[in-house]
């Protein structure tokens, strides 16, 4: 296998590079720095209410309260965003945010773009909360203008934030066990260890195993009316065993700089269960996964004016996905290697107290391979994205804008390659404050687009290497309003958006070729309108009592626009599929010296599983409540932490995605120990 | 604060003008016709939504005939549908299932499964009668042989890969070996099966992937291949039963699908880029294509799925599936290829109508 020896070759180049900067880096006389201080925390509700874009924000203390094990599970709390969960812990899960589409969804893990150029779209099923610090949704874009071309090019960001090392006083290390169980086989034990060397330098290390056999009861409905024949099931082929281990190192040699590195390995293998089948139980398919990457970001604040942050990565999955079950004479399995190589490098320069100007510029290289695919195409993508940025920031008003400009070439070793395309998108958001209360109004315009994925362009006869990008195009109006009502109610606050997308050139499936293979076309437009309402606060009302509570409300009308000709006629103006028109959620916790209590709940209106807004097509809404409760104690001198959660509390047999049913009632259960 | 609570009223104002949602379109005006037959439709793949709709004269006694009448639904991807007796069979694709029921009531006289040893779906695709047998092929690359009146299975014999069609002719069934799960390495076989002795006794070379096999009134076999689904690829060939012997190859017609009546035979081409199809008339004894354009009235079919006809006046069904995410009509043709009636929103996917 020659590419592997590529790899291999590359990866070592990449660590001789990386180490001889860090050496480099850690030769310059520095001031004395503790390393708790690496982390610049800002106020955040403040960023939350003043952002020109629509921000929402968790961090670590509302994802414990939240009954969350996987981050999916806490973005059901996130207004304007939906989740696509095939159901149980391995299900594939994958976001959208305002009907926009997954692929237009970016997410980026500590400040470096993850991406999946086969799918184009990101299973989030593999990230759990065990070491998240935050988690943040910005629509558009962020406040921040100094970030990477690549975050600035999805229609909306996930940033995934996690933990950095912290000390008490006086210590140099902290060391972390933690074990949990729960229903349906549930077992994870996790680790987390960090040290402080010196000033400068601090690792952490983290790690977790999952399991889950998966075998959840469910109801099988095989009618919609009230006297059909109903069975009571045992969900399989649905275990799960995964495996993460990361690796962070913080090199700080002065004030100014800062050196972040990581490595990351992920391993699963999981059953592949089918929808639930009427009369046909046999199960047999499974997915192994494998992704390694190494990353890391340097910043440095060079003098009062400029600043520089650069980043590389080299990134490399592996998925095989094995149908036991299949009646082919030859045995179904196909296997998918993914490499990709990036490099971002970004200027901010602050010309006056208030203005300031950022250069971003992306490169990346993508490659794909693939077996058990007949004259695979193995395409290369080179990527050149730079963004010019300006912003403006005083006590009444922020402004934000920005051109992204992308180059895109694309190669492959056999076939056709698909088009260059060079795109530029402009964004823009203003957030003005009228008042002397802290109350602003905000709205923002951003055009975006997502390119074809590797397997719209190139897989088998599915693939069209003539598809242009889907273009997306955001307008977005709202404010916010926060408060410190009086000592007992000391934070409020709300944000309400109206927003109108439109997408074109929607890359679909339709049978162009024959029944059996349907290709890719840019044939598609919706235009969804909607409305998005946040709001949390905190209220004491005893000493030592605290309740936190926050909600949220969507509505969507996502609508087809494509064609009022023939079939697409028969869907023109319908709600496009699995797209709720009402969705919330909600959570309150309440904090004690017993303990904290808190209680979540989701909810999700109806939606239609095809195009066709018709009955047949109808699938029910659902609620999802949880209860947590979460005890911190000392045991003999480790701080330890006691966590009990019941799921789905009400036992409703819902599904997300229709005959991929969700779990019903459960709990779990996590105790941790720390020095 | 005023000014707060009157941003957020505009702005809900604003959005709850535009966003009615949209009023049901009014049914079409049903014909009156002397009619009376089953429409199969097989949904999509996943979603268990295979219906059965019930037309009756001038009405629909259900779309959803099958689970009306048994509290549940017919399952995922029911393929074929068939009388035979007092009986109607379903063959119910991804839920492995035969579905026999009673022809007046609707209701099902028996369920019966289909699985491999080891718990894997046979997948039944097509059936045929022969003297109160059924012979069903399965995607397992096997015929099972079900006894109409005890409604066991009580045979099985193996033929080449994923077979697909089946018919009868001289004592004998012929079975299209497809080789479709295998994509692209293709079968190119029909396997010949001696009924009495229910044993393979030939496999006739033809076109890659074929996939319907019919017999005129002569007792010839007319099988179509697909190819790799290439428009160029779909052909048509004819057997001797007498011989087995492939004996013609028709070069110049691409039929992606057909049916025989008779010796008439209707035969289809589509093509998937500029959806265009050209529905055509064949004299089998004459091999000869006796109309180039079966529909003389000018209207447009956009994906014909189904071809079935009525054997009591040659009416001739032909089943839209629009983009097989729609729901499908059914359009009723006189044999002069006018259209009496269209049934719209029949189903998804509407692959064959059987007249009783």
């Amino acid at each position: 296998m020659m590419w592997r020896k590529r790899i291999f070759l590359r990866v070592g180049c990449l660590c001789l590079f990386l180490t001889q900067a860090l050496l480099l880096s850690a030769q310059k006389d520095s001031l004395h720095l503790e390393l708790q201080d690496i982390e610049i925390t800002e106020k955040f509700s403040i960023r939350e209410v003043r952002s020109a874009s629509p921000s929402q924000r968790l961090d670590s203390k509302q994802l414990e309260s939240m009954s969350a094990l996987q981050l999916s599970d806490a973005l059901k709390h996130f207004a304007g965003l939906s989740i696509k969960d095939y159901g149980g812990l391995g299900g594939m899960k994958t976001v959208s945010i305002r009907s926009l589409g997954t692929q237009h969804t970016g997410i980026s893990y500590d400040g470096i773009s993850l991406s999946d150029t086969q799918s184009g779209q990101i299973d989030i099923s593999r990230f759990s909360l065990e070491n998240v610090e935050s988690l943040q949704l910005a629509n558009g874009q962020s406040m921040n203008i100094f970030c990477t071309a690549r975050q600035m090019a999805a229609a909306g960001l996930l940033e995934i934030q996690t933990k950095q090392p912290s000390f008490e006083a006086g210590r140099r290390h902290r060391a972390k066990l933690q074990f949990g169980a729960g229903s349906f086989g549930l077992l994870r034990p996790s680790f987390r260890w960090e040290h402080q060397l010196n000033e400068h330098i601090a690792y952490s290390l983290d790690g977790e195993y999952l399991y889950s056999h998966g075998r959840y009861p469910y109801r099988l409905a095989y009618g919609a009316a009230a006297g059909d024949s109903i069975a009571h099931k045992i969900r399989q082929n649905n275990h799960i065993s995964t495996g993460r281990i990361e690796g962070d190192l913080y090199i700080r040699p002065d004030r100014q700089s800062l050196w972040r590195s990581k490595i990351y390995y992920y391993q699963s293998e999981r059953g592949l269960p089918n929808a639930t089948t009427f009369y046909n139980d046999y199960q047999n398919a499974y997915l192994y996964d494998r992704q390694g990457f190494i990353q890391s970001n340097y910043s440095k604040d060079i003098n009062e004016s400029w600043a520089i942050k650069s980043a590389l990565k080299y990134q490399n999955s592996y998925q095989r996905y094995q149908d036991d079950g299949s009646l082919a004479t030859r045995p179904s399995i196909n296997e998918y290697w993914q490499q990709e190589y990036y490099g971002s490098f970004s200027t901010l320069y602050r010309c006056l107290e208030n203005l300031s100007f950022a250069f971003n510029n992306d490169l990346a290289i993508n490659h794909m391979e693939a077996e058990g695919i007949a004259h695979f195409a193995a395409p290369t993508r080179y990527s050149l994205q730079s963004a010019l940025a300006g912003k403006f920031q005083n006590d009444f008003l922020s402004a934000n804008a920005s051109v992204l400009g992308s180059f895109i070439q694309e190669k492959t070793r056999q076939g056709q390659a698909a088009q260059h395309h060079i795109r530029f998108s402009p964004y823009a958001g203003l957030s003005i404050k009228p008042f002397q209360e802290e109350c602003y109004l905000r709205g923002f315009f951003k055009h975006s687009f997502r390119l074809p994925s590797f397997n719209d362009l190139y897989y088998g006869k599915v693939g069209n290497v003539n598809l242009k990008p889907e273009n997306a195009w955001q307008y977005n109006l709202g404010l916010t309003w926060a408060r410190h009502i009086s000592h007992w109610f000391p934070r409020f606050y709300i944000s309400a958006d109206a927003y109108y997308n439109r997408i074109e050139d929607k890359i679909v499936a339709l049978p162009t070729k024959n029944l059996f293979v349907w290709s890719m076309t840019n044939l598609g437009r919706v235009d969804i309108k909607g409305i998005d309402v946040n709001l949390h606060g905190s209220l004491r009302p005893a000493k030592d009592y605290q309740i936190d509570f926050s909600g949220s409300y969507s509505f969507q009308q996502a609508l087809d626009h494509t064609s009022q000709e023939g079939a697409s006629g028969k869907v023109y103006g319908h709600q496009i599929a699995y797209t709720p028109r009402h969705s919330g959620s909600g959570q309150i916790s309440l904090d004690t010296p017993f303990g904290q209590f808190s209680y979540n709940l989701t909810l999700c209106g109806e939606r239609y599983i095809l195009g066709q807004n018709i009955e047949e097509n109808r699938l029910d809404g659902y609620s999802d409540h949880s209860l947590a409760y979460l005890k911190n104690f000392q045991w003999k001198h480790y701080q330890s932490r006691f966590k009990f959660e019941i799921l789905n509390l009400l036992d409703e047999n819902y599904a997300v995605i229709k005959y991929f049913p969700m779990p019903g009632r459960s709990i779990r259960a996590s105790l941790s120990f720390s020095l | 604060m005023k000014n707060l609570q009157k941003y957020i009223y505009l702005i809900v104002c604003l959005f709850c003008l535009t966003a009615c949602p949209t009023p049901p379109e009014p049914e079409d005006e049903l014909p009156q016709t002397q009619d009376r037959f089953f429409v199969l439709c097989e949904g999509l793949f996943n979603l268990n939504n295979g219906t059965l709709a019930y037309w009756n004269q001038d009405r629909w006694i259900s779309k959803k005939y099958f689970l009306q009448q048994n509290q549940r639904g017919l399952g995922d991807t029911p393929n074929d549908i068939q009388v035979y007796g007092n009986k109607l069979y379903m063959l119910v694709n991804v839920s492995s299932q035969i579905e026999v029921v009673d022809l007046h009531s609707g209701l099902s006289i028996k369920q019966i499964p289909l699985f491999l040893e080891d718990g894997r779906a046979r997948q039944p695709r097509h059936i045929a009668f022969h003297q109160d047998k059924a012979y069903i092929t399965c995607f397992d690359g096997s015929v099972a042989r079900l006894d109409t009146a005890q409604l066991i299975i009580d045979g099985k014999v193996q033929v080449g890969r994923h077979p697909e069609g089946i018919a009868v002719a001289h004592g004998k069934l012929y079975v299209a070996n497809s080789g479709g799960l295998d994509n692209p390495h293709y079968d190119n076989t029909v396997s010949v099966i001696d009924i009495a002795s229910f044993r393979e006794i030939k496999k006739i070379q033809v076109a890659d992937n074929p996939y319907k096999v019919y017999s005129d009134a002569q007792g010839d076999i007319y099988v179509n291949s697909r190819g790799d689904y290439n428009e160029m690829d779909y052909c048509l060939q004819k057997i001797d039963s007498q011989s087995d012997e492939l004996i013609k190859t028709f070069n110049e017609l691409q039929v992606l699908n057909f049916t025989i009546q008779g010796n008439i035979a209707y035969l289809y081409d589509f093509d998937f880029g500029s959806k265009s199809s050209e529905i055509f008339v064949m004299d089998t004894q004459s091999d000869q294509v006796v109309r180039k354009q079966f529909i003389t009235d000018g209207t447009i079919i956009e994906t014909p799925y189904g071809l079935s006809v009525n054997p009591k006046n040659g009416d001739v069904f032909i089943c839209e599936a629009y983009n097989y995410l729609t729901q499908g009509d059914v359009l009723c043709f006189s044999s002069d290829g006018k259209l009496k009636y269209r049934l719209s929103d029949v189903g998804l996917n509407p692959n064959a109508v059987i007249v009783w």
